[in-house]
């Protein structure tokens, strides 16, 4: 009979006492999966529904500095953009171009919301007509003065589908403006980050109110749908751009740094800043691995508490089966073979606990994915179609699996290497 | 707050019997030279300029909100500083203008961002252009105007549009004293032909061969109600040292 057969063996012998330690070590890992899971799909739902809301997930943004110093949030001219994208073949679903107004106030009859305004293309293959969750209207604005606006910025206005808001920003230039809208479309809230979400309007309108040229815009945006490449194609566009001579801001350059260089520095032209998605989220990406840290120290200090049980517990066996250590070794099995007998063991516990907990977790995971959670709007933006979206990640459960293993052999190895120091006449004569 | 309201009171008072005279045809190039003699006189190139200003901010089913702070001025240079010392909230945020760039400074997260000056002071009426010295002359040329009798005043009604497209409101209205040269009353206008605000400019007192207006009163025709009165106290054309229009000086006096 092998050693690994015998181990398990082992631990069938004493099922309450295996089956104890194996559930404390399964509770620990289903805690870390349905945390893991749980921040993982809403992060990803968080992207996935931001990127509709702003129109992509790769951002280009131009800054033009005029000859006269004049600073102007504008690209009139993006042959070197759609170049670069052409070349490098980036798998993307959706472009946009889209003139971005930072802080609209929109103003009704009795209150006054300020938000993002964004001016897109509509038209029946059109991003949003594809994305945005319209509660009443049209999103078929081409054309027309209509606007579109969020269930709560609607509340907030006192506005219903016809009623008209004047839209009041600062032009390119800093000249104050202000253009009248029609409210044509009111669509789906999405809760705690409310204030993410903008408005929608044609964009040769929204360039009126901006005071730029028809054509032009001020951002944009490239929707790749699988949003793991974002990163990787937004770095290739930005080295591309860069090879083809176009100016750039560095990647990791904030709205203070370029202010700072538009002040200091000489030049003239358009220089364009690249995002993606992440740099967006990074705060809110901050939450979420802290969330995740958050859970990794609570699995750890769970696993200290399961370690030294462990450590214990086969304190216990080795004192137990002392004279069955030694008749196993007067029948000529080796000290270091012992020793691997209850590491094997403490492997096998480990496994199992492991991949009860990863079951139960991904169960678990199943089931909050079943509620309706459209009543829950404050966190519509962490939902996909008004449900959780848990991802389990097979990276982190792998990890998982060989750090608990790992960890449960390493609690076992001192009982294991006092098993293994046994002298086989001295633990047969051992009475109990 | 009852003299806030005295103060409205007054103002609507005079906005409601305004008195239309007939016009006047005037060689446009004259009124040019009236925007440079209203600039020169507002202006404090030879003195530095120190005063502590209160803004009160009045929306409709809201609580009023007031601010007060110190102001400091230095023309010669296109300079000012506004330090906030009321309310608790907003105290030690301050405004740095150095040229055309002007700098707002939060002290709780210790970071200098850049504002326009067509952006809204605190969240009020008032523009962050409102606190430098004129620039009228400069920046918009005289395209008609007319004699006005403004309540018992006898004014220029102005007709002013923008020179440069960087100017905060592309079309002004501005009544001006015929007997003093200064501003009492202003229509600010949208690029797209909107009113924007209509201004008031009262209590003139003259410093020097200088005139500051004490009250001035912002009206929101936006927003229905939206009213801010800012009040200048205490002006002072004493000697201010060169360290107060820097940033270090803001971030000091915060701590």
């Amino acid at each position: 009979m092998g050693i690994r057969t015998m181990a398990l063996r082992n631990l069938g012998r004493q099922k309450r006492r295996t089956v104890l330690l194996g559930a404390a070590i399964a509770f620990g890992l289903a805690v870390v999966t349905l945390v893991n899971g749980l921040s993982a799909g809403m992060i990803r739902s968080l992207e996935d529904n931001l990127s509709n809301l702003f129109t992509g997930q790769i951002f280009i943004t131009g800054t033009e500095k005029t000859d006269k110093g004049k600073v102007v949030q504008r690209i009139d001219n993006d042959a070197a953009l759609l170049k670069a994208v052409k070349d490098l073949k980036i798998p993307y679903v959706y472009e946009s171009r889209t003139s971005v107004v930072p802080q609209a106030g929109l103003i009704s009859d009795t209150s006054t919301a300020y938000l993002t305004l964004y001016g897109v293309d509509f038209g029946p293959d059109s991003f949003l007509s594809r994305r945005l969750s319209l509660l009443e209207g049209t999103l078929n604005l081409a054309g027309t003065d209509g606007i579109i606006i969020s269930e709560g910025a609607a509340k907030a206005l006192d506005v219903k589908l016809g009623d008209r808001l004047s839209v009041q920003a600062t032009t390119e230039t800093g000249q104050q403006n202000v253009v009248d809208f029609t409210v044509r479309g009111i669509y789906r809230d999405i809760g705690v980050a409310s204030s993410l979400a903008g408005a929608y309007a044609d964009r040769k309108q929204v360039n009126v109110l901006l005071n730029l040229a028809p054509t032009d815009y001020n951002q944009f945006g490239l929707y790749l749908g699988n949003i793991t490449q974002v990163e990787f194609w937004g770095q290739k566009l930005y080295d591309q751009l860069k090879a083809q001579g176009v100016p750039l801001w560095p990647r990791s350059s904030d709205q203070s740094q370029i202010d700072q260089e538009l002040r200091t520095q000489k030049w003239t032209g358009t220089k364009f800043l690249l995002q993606t998605l992440d740099d967006k989220l990074s705060i809110v990406r901050a939450l979420f691995s802290a969330l995740d840290a958050a859970a990794f120290a609570v699995l750890l200090i769970l696993y200290t508490v399961v370690m030294v049980g462990i450590t214990n517990t086969y304190r216990m066996v080795v004192h137990e089966r002392t004279r069955e250590i030694g008749t196993l070794r007067a029948l000529g099995m080796q000290a270091k073979e012992v020793r691997r007998l209850f590491l094997w063991e403490a492997v096998f516990l480990a496994l199992g606990g492991i991949i009860a907990g990863f079951i139960a977790g991904a169960v678990l995971l199943g089931l909050t994915s079943l509620f309706d959670l459209s009543s829950w709007k404050a966190f519509t933006i962490l939902l996909r179609n008004n449900h959780l979206h848990p991802l389990v990640d097979a990276g982190s459960f792998f990890v998982d699996l060989v750090a608990v293993t790992a960890l449960t052999a390493f609690a076992a190895s001192f009982p294991a290497r006092k098993a293994a120091r046994l002298l086989p006449a001295a633990a047969l004569r051992q009475n109990f | 707050m009852k003299l806030v309201n005295t103060v409205r009171g007054l103002f609507f008072v005079l906005l409601i019997s305004v008195g239309v005279f007939p016009a006047v045809g005037e060689d446009l190039s004259r009124f040019q030279a009236l925007l440079a003699k209203i600039d020169e006189q507002t202006d404090f190139r030879s003195h530095d300029l120190s005063a502590t200003v209160t803004v009160i901010s009045h929306k409709p089913g809201e609580d009023d909100n007031v601010i007060q702070c110190e102001y400091f001025r230095r023309d010669i240079s296109d300079k000012f500083v506004i330090l906030i010392k009321k309310p608790e909230a907003q105290k030690g945020q301050g405004y740095l203008k150095i040229g055309d760039n002007i700098t707002f400074y939060d002290p709780d997260s210790g970071q200098f961002s850049t504002v326009t000056g067509s952006s809204n002071f605190q969240n009020s009426d008032a523009k962050n252009s409102d606190f430098q010295d004129s620039t009228l002359a400069k920046d918009y040329k005289v395209v008609s105007a007319e004699s006005y009798k403004l309540v018992d005043k006898d004014t220029w009604k102005l007709t002013l549009e923008a020179t440069r497209n960087t100017v905060t409101y592309p079309k002004r209205i501005i009544w001006v004293e015929k007997s003093t040269n200064l501003v009492l009353k202003s229509e600010d206008f949208s690029l797209s032909g909107r009113v924007l605000r209509t201004s008031l400019y009262g209590r003139y007192i003259q410093i020097q061969d200088r005139f500051i207006p004490q009250i001035m009163r912002f009206e929101d025709n936006l927003k229905k109600g939206q009213v801010t009165m800012l009040f200048i106290q205490n002006p002072s054309l004493a000697k201010l040292p060169d360290t107060v229009f820097t940033r270090a000086f803001l971030e000091k006096v915060s701590q």
